[in-house]
């Protein structure tokens, strides 16, 4: 087991160095898109700022916890979008039958593809919001226990985001119109830029365990903030695992649909 | 001889989802899709014995591919037996994987921008090949191909001979026992075919490994393979030595002769089919058993400048090959 | 003209080739705009006083009119143009006997159509789904202010767009990033498609007034509200045509060293 996970994660290093000299080969690119990320976060967080000013508050959320919200998104999904890159490129691969050759080879396929390419301009912008983040958050005051919760939550958004990505990829083997499906989820994801129970209850709930994006991104920030009931943590574990063990059941389905068909 | 590769009796159907035009019969084929059963591989039989350079030939949907890839653990059979080095590939056992390669024309390994020896290195970690044995391998493929100068060039910027000769060294560095070619040549010219070609058979003598080769190129068939294996709309249709195939069904040869004079070509016609005329040139088809004496008969009774007899052209016999059934093994 | 007519139609069917692409595209704008509603709704939610000059009416009003202006202002196939650029096919434009700049508009206008008809179908379905209140404009003159820098919104988008494209000459292989910035980031911000800019100082709002991004969404829209005077409109009218000018001038002089960079290069 040991083993197995040492492998792989030198082959992720390696994976990594190879998508490191492709991002150095198109620098222009690189530091426009390192620019334009900067720019739409803290153009964001002026706006946030001046409204919650202005307004004193939304939905019982002061300024600060709704900039707190926002970092808090910005980090999972950069977090995410860092590690889970392959789902963006996989659609392609499938078409094109590049895949056929990663699942002639000794190595996990799903191991491959998920994590196939890492994306650095993601590690750049990492700091920045790491920075943003104990900047907010120390104007929030937690104690030692929230700040425990916080970051076991945050693991488990990642679990989530990685059951997520294992979705979109054993979508991608059965039918291909999954990139819609990517940027409809994308376009829903900016949806907890702000805490899901602004959005009232019903689409709040659905937001909460349907979409998890509650889960994933509102919960960690309330639990930081000490306002996170302690079964609501709990939930959220047996939510993380319960999805992973489901999407790994769904991509051996998958496989096997893939296997069967025409090619 | 050891039996490295075993297929008894495979089946093979897939499902299709039929499309209809429209957009609303779009929409309905996502909830109720129409399918249909076809079928792509249909009572196959072989095996191949270790060290064997086998041609696998058909035409256009024939069933080449999906054998590869059955027998490569892409995908999954009906029915029937598979083994090969005694593994079921479907399994997709590793020490299975560490041991054949997959390579297929037109679907590339190494990665579009990156010069090829990175993703040889990846491949290195992928098969868990010691670092002397890499070398040694590389250095080697790399003697053989004639690629030296080239591994340090981003793939982009390669012809697509260069590149196809890449992706063999990538293939086969960790020396797979057993390999598997879908239309390694396709695309190439002329001179990217041979060099392919040279290769594969002094691979194949050197290291042992045995190979399957699918082709349309009757010349990957002529100049590499010994055996070959014909399949027709999922069926095999013949299995034995290359000559044979040949005799079986090429059961004319082709005469040529130039004419050093004017002569009435009609009369030609008692000889065989006369299948074109050009003067000087005429040429006709003989019967395979009496071309000798009908040779013969012309040089006498025709002004001939020069004779020539050949073997049919090989498409043509194999096209006689995919339309006849099968007959007989060798 | 009947050229271009062609060019319409065909626009035209050729969107409807992808209609699913098409459709999943409106939706995906619906998404946007819904979640823009629900935050203002909840901000406006808890109190009944104008905040930053819109009340509840007028805001909601604002979201949903970034719906249709966007439509009608940003929906563009000459986007496209960088690609054709940097893979050559420029080349078989340039033999043609046909506008450049005229095609890629008629098609930016087929897209337009297309887009227009369906944002309002979309309104139409989430005005009864969600009830909002939409503030309607009746003052005559106002309306005709709006026509007017909409349609100047229209062209300036258009002269922006192409002068992104023109990077391509010089840069083919960074063109997406260009447009990455410039089209996705700044103008989303400056243009007031994410939040209106009235939401800051005012000092930073009249810095923005003198940039044309300004009058692409945000500027009709207010014009629209009625939040701007008869004089500011007269103003910001005369402004963006000044840009329009400006922009103009400045793309046939790019286009034209573009096309001669690029013969020059025999791409």
């Amino acid at each position: 087991m040991i083993k197995r996970i040492k492998r792989c994660f030198r082959i992720w290093l390696i994976l990594g160095k190879m998508s490191l000299s492709l991002h150095l080969m198109r620098r222009f690119g690189f530091v426009v898109f390192f620019l334009g990320k900067m720019f739409r976060f803290f153009f964001f967080v002026l706006f946030l700022f001046f409204i919650f000013k202005r307004t004193g508050g939304v939905a019982s959320y002061s300024a600060s916890q709704a900039i707190f919200f926002f970092v808090v998104f910005h980090f999972i999904s950069s977090l995410s979008q860092m590690f889970f890159r392959g789902i963006y490129t996989f659609r392609q691969q499938v078409v094109s039958g590049g895949f056929d050759l990663i699942l002639s080879k000794p190595l996990s396929a799903l191991f491959r593809v998920v994590f196939g390419s890492f994306d650095f301009i993601d590690l750049v912008t990492l700091p920045f919001f790491v920075f943003a983040l104990y900047s907010s958050g120390s104007l929030l005051s937690p104690s030692l226990l929230d700040i425990t919760f916080f970051l076991a939550l945050l693991i488990n958004s990642l679990v989530l985001s990685f059951s997520f990505s294992v979705l979109v990829v054993s979508l991608s083997l059965i039918t291909l119109e999954v990139d819609h499906i990517v940027m409809i989820y994308r376009d829903l994801e900016t949806m907890a830029r702000f805490p899901v129970d602004i959005y009232g209850k019903g689409i709040g709930t659905i937001l909460t365990y349907v979409i998890p994006l509650g889960i994933m991104i509102t919960f960690p920030a309330k639990a930081f903030m000490g306002i996170l009931d302690i079964k609501f943590v709990v939930l959220s574990f047996v939510f993380g695992l319960s999805s992973l063990f489901l999407s790994l059941k769904f991509w051996r389905f998958a496989l096997k649909k893939y296997a069967s068909a025409s090619s | 001889m050891e039996r490295v590769i075993l297929i008894d009796k495979l089946v093979k159907e897939f499902v299709v989802n039929t499309k209809e035009p429209g957009f609303f019969a779009g929409i309905r084929s996502v909830f109720r899709p129409k399918k249909k059963r076809v079928l792509a591989l249909d009572n196959i039989s072989f095996s191949v014995d270790e060290g064997e350079l086998v041609g696998f030939i058909g035409p256009n949907g024939a069933g080449k591919t999906t054998t590869l890839k059955i027998l490569s653990g892409l995908l999954y059979p009906t029915s029937g037996l598979v083994q090969v080095l005694g593994f079921d590939p479907w399994e997709k056992n590793h020490k299975y994987l560490k041991n054949i390669s997959l390579v297929m024309g037109q679907k590339n390994q190494l990665w579009w921008d990156l010069p090829a020896v990175e993703t040889f290195e990846l491949n290195r970690a992928i098969y868990e090949i010691p670092n002397r044995d890499y070398k040694r391998s590389l250095d080697e493929l790399v003697s053989l191909l004639e690629v030296g100068g080239l591994l340090n060039v981003p793939v982009r910027r390669l012809s697509l001979g260069q590149r196809m000769r890449l992706e063999l060294v990538a293939s086969l560095l960790h020396r797979p026992r057993v390999l598997f070619l879908d239309e390694p040549t396709i695309g190439l010219d002329v001179l990217g075919q041979t060099k392919i070609r040279e290769f594969l058979v002094d691979y194949n003598r050197r290291s042992g490994a045995t190979m399957i080769l699918t082709s349309h190129n009757m010349d990957d068939i002529l100049n590499v393979v010994k055996r070959v294996i014909v399949i027709n709309k999922g069926r095999l249709v013949f299995d034995g030595p290359f000559h044979l195939l040949v005799e079986s069904f090429a059961r004319k040869k082709v005469v040529k002769i130039y004419l050093s004079d004017s002569a009435d070509i009609k009369k030609f016609e008692q000889y065989g089919k006369v299948v074109k005329v050009d003067f000087p040139e005429v040429v006709i088809s003989v019967p395979r058993e009496t071309v000798a004496l009908t040779s013969a008969e012309i040089l006498q009774n025709f002004p001939v400048a020069d004779i020539n007899i050949e073997e049919e052209p090989l498409e043509e016999v194999i096209k006689k090959v995919f339309k006849g059934g099968k007959v007989k093994d060798a | 003209m009947h050229k271009y007519f062609q060019v319409f139609k065909l626009s035209l069917i050729s969107e409807f080739a992808y209609r699913f692409n098409f459709i999943l595209w409106r939706f995906r704008n619906v998404i946007q705009i819904l979640v823009v509603f629900f935050f203002w709704n909840s901000v406006f939610s808890g109190q009944n006083e104008a905040v930053f000059g819109y009340n509840r009416e007028k805001i909601l009003t604002y979201v949903f009119g970034i719906l249709v202006l966007r439509s009608i202002v940003l929906s563009s196939r000459a986007v496209d143009v960088a690609g054709e650029i940097s893979s050559g096919n420029l080349t078989n434009f340039l033999i043609k006997p046909l506008g450049y700049f005229r095609y890629w508009f008629t098609r930016d206008v087929a897209s337009k159509v297309l887009n227009l008809g369906f944002s309002v179908l979309e309104i139409a379905l989430l005005y009864f789904l969600i009830k909002p209140p939409i503030y309607v404009q009746s003052d005559f003159l106002t309306i005709v202010g709006f026509l007017i820098s909409l349609s100047i919104a229209v062209v300036l988008f258009f002269l922006v767009l192409f002068l992104v494209n023109s990077v391509s000459f010089w840069m083919p292989e960074n063109a997406w990033a260009a447009q990455f910035l410039f089209i996705v980031i700044i103008l989303e911000f400056f243009s007031g498609g994410i939040f209106p800019l009235d939401v800051l100082p005012s000092s930073l709002v009249s810095l923005f007034s003198y940039l044309p991004f300004y009058y692409l969404l945000f500027f009709p829209l207010q014009v629209y509200l009625g939040k701007v005077s008869y004089i500011l409109m007269f103003k910001g009218i005369f402004i963006s045509l000044l840009w329009l000018l400006i922009l103009w001038f400045c793309l046939s002089k790019v286009w034209k060293m573009g096309v001669r960079e690029y013969s020059a290069e025999g791409r």
